[in-house]
């Protein structure tokens, strides 16, 4: 996750290094020039760029990790609309907050802390709302209690696996979907985590257990996978 | 002194079914789920978990629109910061 030790994409291209006069391109901002922003640029050139307002900086930043931290959100909160919300926002943030990033090339570790710390507000926020409005209808509306046809409905293989990820505690949450999700590795994680990466290998362990043994009480099986 | 096989082995499930433990640490652990039916239980629960986690649907895809969208906010953001300047001076 730390940056790539690579050539700057500011640096002047290979043809003028060999002579060549280098016709430089159409700059969309004449005051803030073109920048050859491709793959081999940092997360932390990418952000420079991006806070000066160079929309292709964006552009890279989002296509590198846009859809990992979706998915990351996505099975945080189990909707995926927010979830693109949730990276609008976390992008809109890293914009504004560019200039205050103590390292810029930790870039990627921010992106995915700031949209775990995104998803744990939603979260609360929701809880919230659960709370105030589902209890006065459980007093109030017995009959609204779950049913057979609920029940039915919750035997669905996705719903159950959902249902599990959800009832684990929200670090345990965190870390599996970092990992499975993101596809992180535990030193990476450790990094979004603020922890030890044995830390992460425990913590992984006992969320796969617990998962498991959820969804075992509830009936899956390895066959019905 | 214990022997090995009567140490519980379920913390190295992970590892072990990622194929994370080396060779004479799989055979230990090997050795003691055959006999330990609290650690096969605790290997069979991660397993499940594992294959439900590969059996997750595909992640939806990324709107096309949203490098468009965020672009467009910062652009809002820096106008109106631009005017909240010149107010300003």
């Amino acid at each position: 996750m730390t940056a790539r030790p690579n050539a700057c994409w500011w640096s002047t291209p290979p043809q003028a290094r060999r002579g060549h006069r280098w016709i430089r391109p159409p700059s969309r901002d004449p005051c803030l020039g073109e920048v050859a922003l491709n793959a081999a640029a940092t997360d932390a050139e990418l952000l420079t760029a991006a806070s000066r307002g160079e929309n292709r900086a964006v552009e890279e930043l989002l296509r590198r990790h846009g859809g990992r931290l979706h998915a990351c959100a996505w099975r945080m909160l189990g909707d995926a609309d927010t979830a693109v919300e949730i990276v609008h926002d976390v992008f809109m943030r890293l914009l504004a907050k560019a200039h205050e990033l103590r390292d810029p090339g930790t870039v990627a570790t921010w992106l995915y802390t700031t949209t775990l710390n995104h998803c744990r507000d939603h979260l609360r926020r929701a809880a919230t709302r659960m709370f105030r409005d589902s209890a006065p209808l459980h007093e109030t509306h017995p009959d609204l209690a779950p049913g057979p046809h609920d029940r039915i409905e919750r035997s669905d293989r996705d719903r159950l696996v959902r249902e599990a990820l959800d009832a684990l505690p929200e670090d345990l949450r965190a870390t599996v979907t970092l990992r499975f999700a993101s596809g992180l590795s535990y030193g990476e994680i450790a990094e979004v985590q603020g922890c030890a990466p044995g830390t992460v290998a425990s913590r992984l362990h006992r969320a796969l257990q617990r998962l498991g043994e959820t969804l075992r009480a509830a009936g899956l099986t390895r066959e019905a996978l | 002194m214990t022997d090995e096989r009567d140490v519980h082995v379920a913390d190295e499930a992970l590892a072990y079914l990622e194929g994370d433990l080396p060779g004479p640490r799989r055979e230990v652990v090997e050795r003691h789920l055959a006999t330990c039916a609290e650690c096969r239980s605790a290997f069979e629960a991660v397993g499940l978990a594992r294959h439900a986690i590969a059996d997750w649907p595909a992640d939806p895809p990324i709107p096309h629109d949203l490098a468009t969208r965020v672009l467009a906010s910062a652009g809002r953001r820096r106008s109106r910061g631009g005017r909240r300047a010149a107010e300003l001076m």
